[in-house]
């Protein structure tokens, strides 16, 4: 082994002991907790709210991952079009919420969004009706947007630097309209970053947990939240683990789909150079 | 093959480009005929560039205006414009292979599906690169790039095609070897071509006329020989082709006006002072501008120089360097008057080492009178103050 192979070796220990070797208890658990067999499986295969648990993670990740990519294309671009000072100061935006809490950025939103919060009290000034959003869905959809949209900027940034700006001009001169140039020159060559930062975004949704427990509700839970009172509070652990088993089907059913997708908009991505996979 | 299309007359009138305060182009002007080749050329930050971005349209002009075939492209967006661009660094859409390349633009023009394949095949053909349509733009070495970016840019037989130094990327035989290509397909197609260039060489070469830019204005406008012959001033002789200069002045004497050399001690002869009567030029600071193939340099053995045959005069100077290049010798020269380049062929060339005096000699009649320091433009008449003074302001895109 090379020198630097030998290096290695500290990280590979720590991701065996931090990840492998839970995991594979976990999965173990939800196989022989309270006693070996499937009865896990079938409950989450049978219960209707472990399902709907499940299906509202995974819908709410696909929300998070769309609103995400809508809203960062755009400030991705503003930002690998701009002057360098622009550029900082629109990175230096982006990145702010990373210094902050997950905690801290939770309460920012009671505050906005609760009965009395900012929200209601400029809808009330200007005449409109106080809407309930605290406590619902939505609230959490637009806690997590604001927490994963750096993850979101930073992959299709990356890609959109490198994307030569004559590229449009080109498409431009040879009779393309400015919309036409950028759905067949720019859009594609940006795929690279849009894939990467939805696999990042979807990845990090199903996992939050701070998040909707503060903006959420108890009636309208997600696989963390539930996987959470059934380990802790239940003290149910081979629930908790196929809890935890579906989750990590998931991310992989997603991250094959994805692979999928981008290999099906070709082996273009890969031979720019810029693959996200 | 015959030609395939018309070229456009092109015509820019009285065109300024200002970025805030700084002013990269001013009072340009310019008709280009049906089919002719035109350089721009001038060292970077010149308006070479910016001009040639306004005539695309990527660039609107602070001022002025511009007519494609007197129809007036100003304000027109770029799409609209019908011409044919070749880019530096080529501008390849990485992510479609050579063939969608050159079918782009037949795509925006609305060409049926047979016309198209048609077309990009002739395309590739004229370029040489028919067995490349299926490969990506990363496959290709520089040279098959730069003739995808042609084949790409004449497909749809634009009537004007723009080059932004298309062959700047390339090394000196590649470059060599793609200049006769363009020529030869600017001849097939009848295309009017306006080419960017900051190469002296590639634009005598190529051109039919030539631009010559400094400092956001145009210095002198006219075909390869006119220019080497006869620049219009200061600037443009040095920065096309080599010379001598040496200082001097107009003055008038008896038969009319006559140029004064400066210092003419350094006569070899010293024989008093070297003049040589002018016809056009302005009283006073001057100074005289000669060809490195109409001096001849001889070693200071006594006789020869100075009293060559009859029309010629000379001067002593001291060689500063000697630079052996193939087919002639390059010596830099200099005197109290000024210096330069002298070139002679290799075969007659003496053998001189560098520190060693001179001298040189030249037919009068193929000196050149400028005027020292400010010059008249041929554009607009206006002074340039400092024409020698390099563009301090950048280009911009």
């Amino acid at each position: 082994m090379t020198k630097a192979g030998t290096l290695a070796w500290p990280a590979l220990v720590l991701i065996a002991a931090a990840f492998f070797v839970p995991v594979a208890m976990i999965i173990a658990r939800s196989f022989t907790d309270p006693e070996p067999g499937l009865q896990n499986y079938t409950w989450l295969m049978t219960n209707a709210t472990a399902q709907g648990v499940v299906l509202r993670t995974v819908w709410t990740a696909l929300l998070a991952t769309v609103i995400t990519a809508v809203l960062a294309y755009p400030y991705a671009y503003l930002m690998a079009t701009s002057s360098p000072l622009i550029r900082g100061l629109l990175l230096i935006v982006v990145l702010l919420p990373f210094w902050t809490s997950m905690m801290v950025r939770a309460f920012a939103w009671i505050i906005i969004l609760q009965r009395n919060g900012l929200l209601n009290t400029a809808l009330d000034a200007v005449g409109l009706p106080p809407v309930a959003i605290l406590g619902t869905n939505a609230a959490v959809l637009i806690g997590m947007c604001q927490v994963l949209m750096p993850f979101m900027v930073l992959p299709l940034f990356s890609v959109m630097l490198g994307i030569d700006m004559k590229l449009p001009l080109a498409a431009r001169i040879m009779g393309a309209p400015g919309w036409k140039a950028f759905l067949g020159v720019y859009l594609p060559l940006s795929l690279p970053g849009v894939f990467a930062g939805a696999l990042i975004v979807f990845i990090l949704s199903l996992g939050f947990y701070v998040t909707p427990a503060l903006l959420g509700s108890p009636r309208e839970q997600l696989v963390p939240n539930a996987l959470y009172s059934q380990v802790l509070e239940l003290l149910a652990w081979g629930r908790g683990g196929a809890l935890a088993v579906a989750l990590l089907v998931l991310v992989g059913a997603v991250f094959l789909l994805l692979y999928l997708v981008a290999r099906a908009f070709g082996v273009r991505i890969g031979r720019i150079g810029g693959a996200a996979l | 093959m015959t030609s395939r299309g018309t070229g456009a007359a092109l015509r820019l009138t009285e065109i300024c480009k200002r970025f805030g305060s700084v002013a990269a182009a001013t009072d340009i002007s310019l008709d280009v005929a049906p089919g002719e080749f035109v350089s721009l050329l001038g060292p970077s930050g010149s308006g070479k560039t910016t001009t040639l971005n306004m005539i695309a349209g990527f660039e609107e002009p602070t001022s002025g205006r511009i007519a494609i075939n007197d129809r007036d492209v100003t304000g027109i967006p770029i799409h609209r414009r019908n011409i044919g661009m070749v880019f530096q660094g080529y501008a390849l859409f990485p992510h479609l292979t050579v063939g969608k390349n050159v079918e782009y633009p037949l795509r925006q023009h609305g060409y049926g599906r047979d016309a198209r394949r048609e077309a990009v095949a002739r395309a590739l053909e004229t370029v040489s690169l028919s067995g490349l349509r299926d490969r990506m733009p990363a496959q290709l070495s520089g040279g098959q790039r730069q003739r995808v970016a042609l084949a790409r840019a004449i497909a749809y037989d634009p009537p004007l095609l723009l080059m932004d130094e298309p062959l700047s990327a390339l090394d000196k035989a590649l470059r060599e070897g793609l200049q006769f290509e363009i020529r030869r397909i600017h001849r097939e197609l009848g295309t009017t071509v306006v080419y960017v260039t900051h190469d002296q060489d590639e634009a005598l070469a190529l051109s039919d006329r030539i631009v010559v830019f400094n400092d956001g204005r145009v210095q002198q406008v006219g075909a390869p020989s006119e220019l080497y012959s006869r620049p219009a001033n200061d600037f443009v002789s040095r920065f096309l082709g080599e010379s001598i200069h040496l200082r001097g002045a107009v003055r008038e004497s008896g038969r009319g006006l006559e140029f004064v050399l400066e210092d003419s001690r350094a006569d070899v002869s010293a024989g008093g002072e070297i003049s040589w009567p002018v016809k056009e030029a302005r009283l006073g600071a001057a100074q005289t501008m000669i060809r490195p193939e109409n001096v001849t340099l001889a070693p200071l053995d006594g006789t020869s120089a100075g009293e060559g045959a009859p029309g010629t005069t000379g001067i002593r100077a001291v060689v500063r360097d000697v630079v052996y290049t193939g087919h002639s010798v390059k010596y830099v020269v200099e005197c109290p008057s000024g210096g330069g380049v002298v070139r002679m062929s290799s075969s007659g060339a003496p053998n001189v080492s560098p520190g060693q005096e001179v001298g040189l000699s030249w037919d009068i009649g193929r000196a050149r009178v400028l005027g020292e320091r400010s010059v008249r433009t041929e554009a607009d008449g206006a002074q340039v103050a400092g024409a020698v003074q390099s563009g301090e302001n950048e280009e911009r895109r």
